[in-house]
């Protein structure tokens, strides 16, 4: 609680409640509830990725506090990261969210530059960088989203449009899906098309554009699975996950003979058998699984519960947002972090067939870990309802740079 | 700045959004609720099948033995014993390449580099590659750092003084269990008790037990200390050894017997063989033959024959017997003495192995006097020693004898005793009349040192009188005196009694007796007059010569002259000059050097390995047992308290290199509960 004080010292005092009818709304302090919640999933987090991969650091590394340590280090850095975020005025993401998404693409691009990435299971998703290891996708989500929010707000009143508020988006969609899908990343695909879909439809899209949208992805979704072996196999071991225990379902199989022995509280913390390289992958995209037999239905409830009150309280900060583009950014890092918690269950429970996505918070992963501590900086920054500070204010207006967006800017110039 | 779309109050097109978080509020809720019911069913409806899976994958249980017990001879002297030591297995599942792990491992482990790939490629979850190899080696293996190649410690039964007492001790095989002699007809006391360790498995099949290895001490198998006297088992070894080689003979036995107690101090048999590697040995070496095989007594019946006659009182010492010149018939026979005399005493009967004399005897006495006394000799019956495949002779009983039946019994051709009833009936005269049962082990303890079974020495019963006795000594006094046929079984200072045996074996192509070979014995006490060792001596098919009295005898000498001033018993003789000059003095060459062993182990002559010391247990010893001990073995020791030692590191059975070191912590016996609490 010692670094929930520090932080707190570090915001502006609260003032008087805001008046229901003031135009103007009143600065307060960041959500604390938040916060808490974040820190306390964290905090599962830590002691979770100790338990699930002390084995397997042991086994490979000799140490088997490797991954707690670097977990441990990770930590420190999104702790850093979320302090950025919150002490920054959100509004300078707006101005900055061209650029930034542009060089998060850039990054992605070189991931596909054979020698410069480091490849796992087929996948070449990292960017090497001594020790560790820099997964591009996690920073490619975190900058669309403010992307999204910043094109968004802009062009708030033709969101409706066809052509400004539906093709555009998703043409660009479409090449960040192009890029992923060659690592390939099935699963950060998956997410960032669908909080792109959430993201217009929340900043009101018309119903049909948005079912559109949902009717081309419920057609290619199913292409993709069939164009891949593997992911047929992963599909055809979802649908029954018994027939074939040893082979292709082998993942889901461990996956669920983990959860399932858990019962009402669970084998106790550290008592996993599972972790005994039965369950691969224990410490990231199954840690869920872990904490299922770990901790029983009981654990399982308290760590929803907390994801719940995350996405609770990130969509009131997105509701008492100041501005259009805070509320839009709120929302959309609400409703990625919550979409991806719930897919990431759905797959540990075999409710969803495997994707490779970590359970935000919780996971090992430093990349991801960071991404998300300045996300929810940001969040909470946003829930501080500030203006903009006057240098943010000074900068130019990303139209200045135009990138994308030449044509229709020059039109609405014309039209004016 | 545009207003934030999601505020119902701002007025911004195009309409509120506030309903469309809702909207997914609501959707993921009923996500939320949709993985809750999904966790209850899994974790609590279906709990006992994934819980089933999960346990059938991981749980395993390990079953072990406790350590086997060990052997000691009469002084305490470690005649087999268990050390921990390494056994090489893999977990090919584990292995990739299987290449270059078997052509890695093939040479260090002596097996066969390309029945090593086939092994190492399979998906097996665990295989020995081999067992008991020699530390060094395991060293070697450790370092090649295979995955999936490991190693782990196991018991191995140790014959520490090797060829000594071989097939008597027997030897267990590698799990554990006794397989021939008193290893095998132990094998209760001595085996440890199974027990199985819950374990837990990972998914490459390597196994942990979370409650710990080590066994309970009441596991262990109990310790086994025999009657067998190790340095007199060596003497009788190095002189049968040696006489056996001289005489070019095929085999040879001798049995060493306390004629008061029955306990048996030495059972030797050449060919011997190495219990630790008995499989290079011949099944047929391995047998303890001097309970399993029967023979003809030959001449050595004789002293018997006429101890019976006297106690009966049908005949006296002194008694006159017609000589017959050598040549006496009965029935349709003929039978004949090598040097014929004209008449002879009862006593000369005895001393120069007369066989017309001997018949005479018999006839005087009846067969059924004659068969009720070989049977109270214990002839056709076990002697009760406790020991596995003993047989019992056959004696045909009076009712089947006719006269040429009583004539050659008389003199031992006809019927077949064991070598160790022949011992025992020899001592019946030795100790005054009484029949002894046997006796090969002393006592049985179990780990702590508490006595868990004795065997008292047993008398079965009276078969002649003191004087009957008394009077038959004489006799067999003068068998190596001027004029008797065992002169060579002399012992330069002490009086030596005894008889000598020559019988012809039976030829199964002639169907008869076969002229040139034949099995020598000599069968005698010493002293004389206060018997204290019964030697028994047979050597089978020699080549240089065929009398007992030249053959047999001669290796009782051997062992008397040896094992008398060992035992502390003092000459009562002057040493004449036909004695000195009749035994030339010779040292045992080969076998057990008290002196340089037990407690060393040579490893060397197993594995090619330098020397590995055994760890003894010092538990509960004082510390100037722990000075003496490690002084011993040449141990370098390190102390810690006073009093007893409770506690010492490296642990008993371990292995260590020859000036390794060794700490004990002694405590009193109040502080060892306290040192407990602690």
């Amino acid at each position: 609680m010692g670094l929930l004080h520090t932080l707190s010292r570090l915001a502006p005092s609260r003032r008087p409640a805001p008046d229901a009818n003031a135009t103007m709304f009143v600065v307060q302090r960041y959500d604390r509830t938040l916060l808490a919640v974040t820190f306390l999933l964290m905090a599962v987090g830590v002691v979770m990725v100790y338990s699930a991969s002390v084995v397997t650091a042991e086994l490979r590394f000799g140490d088997g506090m490797f991954y707690l340590k670097r977990q441990l280090l990770y930590l420190s850095a999104a702790m850093i990261a979320l302090l950025v975020g919150l002490n920054v005025h959100h509004d300078i993401w707006r101005k900055l969210a061209i650029p930034f998404l542009a060089v998060a693409v850039l990054l992605l691009a070189v991931v596909l530059v054979p020698g410069v990435a480091a490849t796992a299971k087929g996948a070449s998703r990292w960017i090497s960088m001594g020790p560790f290891r820099f997964q591009p996708s996690e920073a490619v989500k975190l900058s669309w989203i403010v992307f999204l929010a910043f094109f968004l707000s802009k062009h708030q009143a033709r969101v409706p449009e066809f052509r400004a508020g539906w093709l555009r988006p998703l043409g660009l969609m479409v090449l960040l899906a192009g890029l992923l899908m060659k690592q390939p990343d099935f699963g950060s695909t998956l997410i960032c098309g669908g909080v792109m879909m959430l993201m217009l439809w929340a900043a009101g899209a018309r119903w049909l554009h948005v079912g559109g949208l949902v009717a081309i992805a419920g057609a290619l979704v199913p292409i993709a699975i069939l164009v891949e072996p593997y992911r047929v196999k992963r599909f055809l071991a979802f649908l029954s996950p018994e027939d074939d225990p040893q082979g292709v379902a082998y993942h889901i199989n461990q996956a669920l003979i983990s959860f399932g022995s858990g019962e009402w509280t669970g084998m106790g913390l550290g008592a996993s058998k599972q972790k005994l390289l039965y369950l691969p992958e224990a410490h990231t995209d199954f840690i869920f699984s872990i904490l299922g037999e770990e901790l029983g239905l009981v654990g399982v409830a308290c760590v929803m519960v907390l994801f719940a009150i995350f996405v609770w309280r990130g969509f009131r900060i997105a509701r008492q947002a100041t501005s259009s583009f805070g509320a839009l950014l709120a929302f959309g890092i609400t409703a990625e972090i919550g979409v991806q918690a719930m897919i990431n269950m759905g797959v540990a429970t075999a409710l969803l067939p495997t994707k490779g996505l970590t359970l935000p918070f919780v996971s090992y992963g430093g990349s991801s870990l960071i991404t998300l501590g300045a996300a929810v900086g940001i969040l909470l920054n946003v829930s501080r309802r500030e203006p903009p500070p006057a240098w943010v204010h000074r900068l130019p207006e990303p139209d200045a740079w135009r990138l994308p967006f030449r044509r229709a800017n020059r039109r609405k110039e014309v039209a004016a | 700045m545009a207003r934030n779309v999601f505020r119902r109050t701002t007025a911004v097109e195009p309409g509120p959004r506030r309903g469309r978080i809702l909207i997914l509020s609501v959707f993921l809720a009923l996500a939320f609720v949709g993985l809750i019911v999904r966790a209850w069913d899994l974790q609590v409806l279906r709990h006992d099948h994934f819980q089933k899976r999960s346990a059938g994958q991981h749980e395993t249980t390990i079953t072990l033995r406790a350590s086997r017990g060990a052997i000691y001879d009469r002084n305490g002297r470690e005649l087999a014993l268990t050390a921990m030591v390494p056994s090489i297995y893999a977990v090919p599942r584990v292995l990739t390449d299987a290449g270059p792990a078997a052509a890695a491992l093939g040479p260090l482990l002596d097996l066969d580099v390309g029945s090593l790939t086939q092994r190492l490629g399979t998906d097996k979850a665990f295989t020995w590659l081999k067992r008991h190899v020699s530390p060094a080696v395991a060293k070697q293996v450790m370092a090649l750092n295979l995955p999936g190649v490991d190693q782990r410690d196991e018991p191995r039964r140790f014959y520490p003084n090797r060829t000594l007492a071989g097939p008597l001790i027997g030897f267990a095989g590698l799990d554990g269990v006794g397989l021939e002699g008193i290893e095998r007809d132990f094998d209760r006391y001595l085996q440890g008790k199974e027990y199985t360790l819950e374990a837990v498995r990972d998914a490459a099949g390597r196994k942990a037990m979370p409650g710990g290895a080590l066994p309970p001490e009441h596991l262990s198998g109990y310790d086994v200390t025999l009657t067998i006297d190790a340095r007199i088992q060596q003497l009788a070894e190095a002189a049968l050894t040696a006489q056996v080689k001289a005489m070019r003979a095929k085999s040879g036995l001798v049995v060493v017997m306390d004629p008061h107690t029955g306990d048996i101090l030495a059972m030797a048999q050449t060919p011997a063989f190495d219990p630790n590697l008995f499989r290079q040995a011949e099944p047929d070496d391995w047998r303890n033959r001097i309970l399993t095989d029967t023979l003809e007594p030959g001449s050595t019946i004789k002293p018997l024959l006429i101890a019976a006659a006297i106690d009966l009182g049908k005949v006296r010492a002194d008694s006159v017997w017609n000589g017959y010149h050598g040549r006496i018939k009965v029935g349709r026979k003929t039978i004949t003495d090598v040097h014929g005399v004209d008449q002879l005493t009862t006593l000369e009967i005895i001393q120069r192995s007369s066989n017309v004399g001997a018949v005479q005897v018999a006839q005087r006495i009846g067969k059924d006097a004659y068969y009720s006394y070989l049977r109270a000799y214990g002839f056709g019956e076990p002697t009760g020693i406790g020991l596995q495949g003993e047989v019992e002779g056959s004696l045909r009983p009076a009712k089947q004898w006719g006269l040429i039946h009583l004539a050659t019994f008389s003199y031992g051709y006809g019927f077949s005793v064991t070598p160790l009833q022949m011992t025992r009936a020899m001592a019946a005269i030795a100790n005054g009349g009484m029949l002894v049962r046997p006796r090969l082990v002393m006592h049985v303890k179990d780990a702590r040192g508490r006595i868990v079974e004795e065997f008292p020495d047993r008398h079965v019963r009276r078969v002649l009188s003191a004087q009957a006795t008394r009077e038959v000594t004489e006799g067999l006094i003068m068998v190596t005196q001027k004029g008797g046929t065992g002169r060579k079984a002399r012992v330069p200072g002490y009086e030596v009694a005894g008889k000598t045996g020559t019988a012809h074996k039976v030829d199964p192509l002639i169907r008869g007796y076969s002229k040139d070979k034949v099995k020598s014995s000599f069968v005698g006490f010493v002293p004389a007059h206060d018997p204290r060792l019964v030697i028994y001596v047979n050597v089978d098919e020699p080549r240089e010569a065929q009398y007992g009295g030249v053959v047999a005898a001669p290796i009782f000498s051997e062992i008397a002259r040896e094992a008398l001033p060992y035992m502390g018993i003092e000459a009562t003789e002057e040493v004449s000059a036909e004695d000195a000059e009749a035994e030339p003095e010779e040292e045992a060459a080969e076998g057990l050097d008290p002196q340089a062993r037990p407690w060393w182990f040579e490893e060397s002559v197993l594995a090619g390995a330098p020397s590995h010391l055994v760890v003894p247990d010092l538990r509960g010893a004082s510390l100037a047992e722990v000075v003496q001990r490690t002084s011993e073995l040449s141990l370098r020791l390190e102390v810690e308290g006073a009093g007893f030692v409770v506690s010492q590191h490296p642990k008993p059975g371990a292995l260590l290199p020859e000036n390794a070191g060794i700490a004990v912590t002694l405590a009193l016996p109040g502080q060892i509960a306290a040192g407990g609490e602690r």
